[in-house]
């Protein structure tokens, strides 16, 4: 198994002080989920787990460390290095404190989903197995087996993978090769459809009513790998652009304000979606903002180190709505 | 371990029967007398929800993602209202007057209730969350299907049966067990009772049955009955450090939880008048114990976090002899890097209290 | 269960007038509130939830004891936004107030004994309670002794009583330090716990109560341990973020203490036995 093949190679970056810690992931609390680990000793390395439940993005955790002079290990997904490039162009972490290890992916499974399955039928599952086109539950009664369609999370379908020069070391570099898009040419935009086609004022009874379940957890914020910001503008202690409560109005600022903020950073990795525990659609919002940028300025974020985001950088060819 | 309702001597009603086709008839009974609360979907979310005609029970859920408490001690609560000129004229929020019935709460949550009840009726009693206390009829609803993040067997629940509530209901397949269990649930039942008929013998034993079914597919995430822990020596372990390190510092674990009861009061202001209000707070939070002076005695995510679980099952425990903690399995399932309780007291468990 | 409205709302402030206004210092100001017939009596250590409608509440001592006259007095540094805002206030401004909260300096056990004040800036308000209450029943207890210290001359509260009434009683002796002396002033120089020092008190029969900056709180509880007093004859006062006040808001707990309820007074041996998180 691939965790096997991740062991000795962690091992030996540690040991030969290539770098201080890694973040890779560990066993979780139940069959279908992993835990972020941090592994400082060789010794830890016995709870590292590598399956298609590890759909955390690790590199949240470098936001904390950008002030600190360890040298990092990361365990990343194709996608996840994008987050690493906006860390790097953002100048939150140095590149040369970095040491990228990729492995191979293709698609994560979305516990959500797992869990909807698991429930309507009723199943008691003690574990799983992955298979070429998805996953098997194991149960007492036998095997069930899903498909990666009825399991996987969307982007994964969209999944637009390509070797990246950033990644330091890839750990099965023949398999890169199955790195390939889900679906050939998907429609990356097909969850905005819908809501294109409302009218503003439906639109905005839309919003209003998703917004209105949010609890102010934070976690969108929190799990997102490019809000890093050291004080949050809704943290700041002398200015009220929202209060502690719920209210509707307020949670509306919170949520468009923070999609703004992320907008040319957001690489569309899902996280702030994945955590919301009132299932707001997050992602519905950040990918109408990759959209625009993509179709006005023909950016995207996460691709490479060198091109700048269009809100840093002012053209003479930049749209202007005002001409 | 509960402290629950102390209304239920003498009730003299014998387990009745609930046709699941009569069921929609039943909300509508309720509905035209009290105010009603069911646990209904939308946008994939299961939540307690305020009736009205038609709404369906939802049909997959588990447990509602917030629990119960939002409904006695609402996430944010206006306490008064006020004036801003000269005499302020502070005008208290209104009472409920008239009584509401809560369906379908789970055995983890009705007991997290008598665990608020602790807290709220200590000391100077909290008008606000007592009223609703007061006001409201509880119709607990037993568990079939436990799922991986439960652990309320560990905290003297018994999934599938209800205790602690107005009424309980089983889940019988085509029919409910109805039991009365307390004087409020028999007015109730009184209101409608066209709606029942009579349980055999034989709906008893297989509502028995069932629970003790449920009870066999808990998983087995504590092995035993949770027992306090005597963590104030364990407070300079290096366990929190650890356990810390990922915690993202987000508020899902204190805010779904169904014993948490920390709170923040804050005024809001227009041009001639205001009001007061209090909020859900979280310990996870960096601001929750910055003071004005600028001092912060919980600067680091290692003392938050070790203030949760701290507070949790050590603290409440002193001084309520109680753990605040139900096993509803919440803070587990939805925790984003999933910290869990049940490893915090596994890793300090060889020390009882 | 019980009748709708049964129990009394206990978030709801009395709104009380504004009687007079000190300016002690250029940022401490007392505020003399004037109680209605029949509203709360306090002990002293206790503290009230103050409201400035529209801006918030913050907990603040009381910092005089009157018996039964109709006042009581708040000593208050402008901090945040609700204390800012009650600086704006005048003499026939009305606030919120509830309380008194929290429990208070035991009495019965100071009687007879020598006691020791040790206070530094906006800290002598909570002890001022104390003061007050021992010199309207001065025969209950032995000699007092206050040193109080603060960074500059206008920087010192009370000064009237400081320097005219206090050392005018039975058995009574105020030191008063300054961080920063200049050529007017012809008191001690120095920060709080050197003076204590310098005070060589023995710690017989005494009890020493003290408040003031955390670091002063520090290294005057230090001093205290080195004179030789036992850590329950140390006693202090806390500030903790408290909110309700009546230990539901779950905010200014240390250890499985609130604040509000076990506290706002301690003794050295109690803050001892709890988690250093505070």
């Amino acid at each position: 198994m691939k965790k096997n093949s991740l062991s000795p190679i962690i091992k030996e970056l540690l040991k030969n002080g290539t770098v201080n810690y890694f973040l890779a992931y560990g066993k979780g609390s139940f069959w279908f989920k992993v835990r972020p680990l941090i592994i400082r000793e060789p010794v830890e390395l016995k709870n590292l787990e590598w399956n298609r439940f590890c759909y955390p993005n690790l590199t949240t955790y470098l936001k904390d460390s950008s002030r600190s002079q360890d040298k990092i290990g990361v365990v990343v997904k194709g996608c996840d290095v994008k987050s690493v490039v906006e860390l790097i162009k953002g100048n939150q972490i140095d590149r040369e404190n970095l040491f990228l290890l990729q492995v191979p992916c293709d698609g994560t499974v979305d516990p959500g989903k797992v869990e909807n399955l698991v429930w309507i039928s009723k199943l008691k599952v003690t574990g799983f197995e992955e298979t070429g086109n998805g996953l098997e539950f194991i149960t007492k009664e036998g095997r069930v087996s899903v498909n990666k369609e009825e399991v996987f999370f969307s982007k994964c379908y969209k999944c637009d993978f390509a070797p990246s020069p950033l990644v330091d070391r890839y750990l099965d570099e023949e398999r890169l090769e199955k790195n390939q898009p889900s679906i050939d040419n998907p429609d990356l935009y097909e969850e905005l459809r819908i809501i294109e086609e409302m009218n503003p004022e439906k639109r905005s009874i839309y919003w209003e009513k998703q917004f209105s379940r949010c609890i102010r957890c934070f976690a969108c914020r929190n799990v997102c790998p490019v809000c890093y910001c050291p004080t949050c503008v809704f943290d700041q202690k002398d200015t009220s652009w929202i209060s502690k409560g719920v209210k509707p109005e307020e949670n509306n600022i919170f949520h468009l304000t923070r999609a703004l903020h992320v907008a040319t950073l957001c690489t569309g990795c899902g996280e702030c979606e994945r955590v919301c525990p009132m299932k707001l659609p997050l992602m519905e919002l950040n990918l109408k903002l990759i959209k625009e940028v993509d179709e006005l300025y023909h950016y995207k974020a996460g691709v490479d180190l060198q091109s700048i985001s269009p809100l840093k950088e002012y053209g003479k060819d930049d749209y202007d709505e005002f001409k | 371990m509960t402290t629950m309702n102390s209304n239920n001597l003498s009730i003299n009603i014998p387990p009745l029967i609930l046709k699941k086709e009569y069921f929609q008839g039943f909300l509508e009974a309720i509905k035209d007398k009290y105010e009603l609360y069911i646990p209904s979907e939308e946008d994939g979310v299961t939540l307690i929800r305020e009736y009205s005609s038609g709404d369906k029970l939802s049909e997959n859920y588990f447990n509602v993602s917030l629990p119960i408490r939002n409904l006695f001690f609402p996430q944010e609560e206006i306490l008064f209202k006020f004036s801003l000129k000269e005499n302020y004229n502070l005008e208290e929020k209104e009472m409920l007057s008239r009584e509401r019935v809560i369906f379908g709460v789970r055995p983890c949550d009705i007991l997290s209730l008598s665990l608020l009840d602790l807290v709220f009726e200590s000391e100077k009693k909290d008008s606000y969350y007592l009223n609703k206390r007061d006001k409201s009829i509880i119709i607990g609803l037993g568990c079939v299907a436990p799922q991986e993040s439960c652990f309320c067997t560990s905290f003297g629940v018994e999934p599938g049966k209800v205790i602690g509530a107005d009424i309980s209901l089983t889940d019988l397949g085509e029919n409910y067990l109805v039991e009365i269990l307390s004087l409020k649930g028999e007015s109730l039942v009184n209101y409608c009772s066209s709606i029942f008929s009579k349980a055999e013998e034989r709906d008893f034993l297989r509502g028995k049955n069932i629970q003790s079914k449920t009870r066999e597919l808990m998983p087995s995430r504590l092995e035993s009955e949770a027992k306090p822990l005597n963590l104030e020596k364990y407070f300079e372990s290096p366990e929190w450090q650890k356990l810390a390190e990922t915690c993202l510092g987000c508020g899902i674990c204190t805010y779904l939880c169904p014993t948490c009861h920390c709170f923040d009061i804050s005024d809001k202001r227009w041009l001639e008048e205001g009001q007061r209000f209090r909020c859900w707070d979280s310990c996870m939070f960096s601001d929750f114990t910055l003071m004005t002076s600028g001092h912060n005695p919980r600067i680091n995510k290692k003392e938050r976090v070790r203030q949760r679980f701290m507070h949790k099952l050590s603290y409440f425990y002193n001084r309520f002899s109680e753990i605040a903690c139900v096993g509803c399995g919440r803070c587990l399932k939805y925790c984003p890097v999933d910290i869990d309780i049940t490893r915090v007291i596994g890793v300090f468990k060889d020390e009882g209290k | 269960m019980k009748e709708n409205n049964l129990y009394k709302n206990p978030y709801l402030p009395e709104v009380v007038l504004i009687e007079r206004v000190t300016t002690e210092t250029p940022d401490i100001k007392t505020f003399r509130l004037l109680k209605t017939e029949g509203s709360f009596e306090h002990l002293p250590g206790q503290f009230m939830e103050v409201s400035v409608f529209g801006v918030g509440e913050a907990p603040i001592s009381i910092s005089s004891y009157a018996g039964k006259a109709g006042y009581i007095e708040l000593s208050i540094k402008k901090m945040g936004m609700v204390t800012s805002a009650l600086h704006d206030l005048r003499f026939g401004d009305k606030i919120g107030v509830r309380g008194p909260y929290g429990n208070s300096f035991h009495i019965e056990w100071i009687k007879r004994k020598d006691l020791l004040f040790v206070g530094g800036g906006i800290g002598l308000a909570p002890l001022r309670s104390l003061i007050h209450y021992i010199f309207s029943n001065r025969e209950d207890f032995g000699r007092v002794t206050i040193l109080y210290g603060a960074r500059t001359f206008q920087d010192l509260v009370f000064k009237d009583e400081l320097f005219n009434q206090w050392p005018q009683k039975k058995d009574t002796q105020v030191h008063t330090t300054l961080d920063m002396g200049n050529d007017d002033w012809k008191g001690r120089v120095g920060v709080v716990p050197k003076i204590l020092k310098e005070l060589k008190l023995k710690p017989i029969n005494t009890v020493a109560f003290t408040c003031g900056p955390p670091i002063m709180i520090k290294y005057t509880l230090e001093t205290l341990e080195e004179l030789g007093f036992p850590d329950e004859d140390i006693i202090t006062t806390l500030e903790m973020k408290m909110k309700c006040g009546i230990g539901k808001c779950g905010r200014c707990n240390i250890g499985d203490k609130y604040v509000c309820l076990d506290g706002p007074v301690f003794t050295l041996k109690e803050l001892k036995d709890l988690p250093q998180e505070f």
